[in-house]
């Protein structure tokens, strides 16, 4: 299912000649409740894409693994050749993460320029938290089928 | 013989799945009891179990965690009352006031040693096992 959602953005996204693809994700991160300041993250499908993340300043992602929607997005991206950057914010491996989702917008508008205001987002965590309970209990179920926790494993690259 | 052992695993892991399945039909909330289940999840490691849940609302003093024999019976009162027509329910009426659940703990665990966090609205739950694997493998 993932890949028939993605594929159709990325072929839509490519009818309207679009320059760049961004997709926001989120990276687990362990004790999550004792981190004040989140840290995002940024992957690059290519060499362009790759020097619009270094001029962002958000640190990059050199190595590791990536599952879901915007693995396959970098990978589509690799493949046809066109640009795509995946920002990745700090946040909860199992909750509703809204800090996490403002984080992630801060970098999005670090990228494109776009001023996004995250303020009722903040505002409205808790609601937010507890509305997303749900279909977080289902996310849970659908990320355990696609081996999310692969995300975790050790990379075997050395240089 | 290995075949069977793997289909047996398998057929263990799909009625896992569809007991999962058949649990999660049930709604989160109860409004006789004007509570509602919260996210949590549960990990084992080798020396302490672990259970959070994720407790919007509520604060830390409102959080109650009960222990018994095998069990966690945790409840947290919120600090407002929701109309349920405020989490998008509009087929019915009423109101939640808490967090409500029980949990199974499925190794034996010192609950005399708990350690109980609550920070922004996550409350961490560390148990030691009692049971710790220490047994060496011979020299032969």
């Amino acid at each position: 299912m993932i890949y028939l959602i993605m594929d159709a953005l990325i072929e839509w996204g490519r009818s309207k000649g679009v320059k760049m693809m961004i997709s926001l994700a989120g990276i687990p991160v362990q004790d999550r409740q004792d981190v004040t300041e989140l840290k995002s993250f940024v992957a690059a499908s290519n060499t362009e894409a790759l020097q619009v993340a270094k001029d962002s300043g958000i640190e990059i992602l050199m190595e590791g693994y990536m599952v879901g929607p915007q693995a396959v997005v970098l990978q589509r991206a690799s493949n046809y050749g066109f640009s795509a950057l995946t920002l990745l914010a700090q946040c909860y491996y199992n909750y509703p993460d809204p800090e996490a989702a403002a984080e992630v917008l801060k970098s999005l508008t670090k990228v494109t320029g776009i001023k996004v205001d995250v303020a009722k987002l903040l505002e409205k965590g808790e609601e937010i938290r507890l509305k997303a309970r749900d279909v977080m209990k289902r996310t849970q179920q659908e990320m355990s089928k696609m081996k999310k926790g692969q995300e975790y494993d050790i990379p075997m690259y050395v240089s | 013989m290995s075949n069977v052992v793997d289909r047996y695993l398998e057929d263990l892991e799909n009625w896992a799945e569809e007991l999962n399945e058949t649990l999660m039909q049930k709604p989160s909330w109860d409004l006789k009891n004007f509570s509602m289940e919260p996210l949590r999840e549960i990990s084992v490691t080798a020396s302490e179990v672990i259970v959070t849940a994720d407790l919007p609302f509520t604060r830390k003093d409102s959080v109650k965690v009960r222990p018994t024999d095998n069990s966690l019976e945790i409840l947290a009162h919120m600090r407002r009352k929701l109309d349920i027509h405020e989490l998008g329910v509009s087929h019915h009426v009423g109101e939640i006031r808490k967090f409500h659940f029980c949990m199974h703990i499925p190794v034996p665990v010192d609950m005399s040693k708990m350690i109980i966090k609550y920070k922004k609205g996550i409350l961490e739950i560390h148990m030691p096992r009692t049971h710790k694997l220490h047994r060496r493998l011979s020299k032969r």
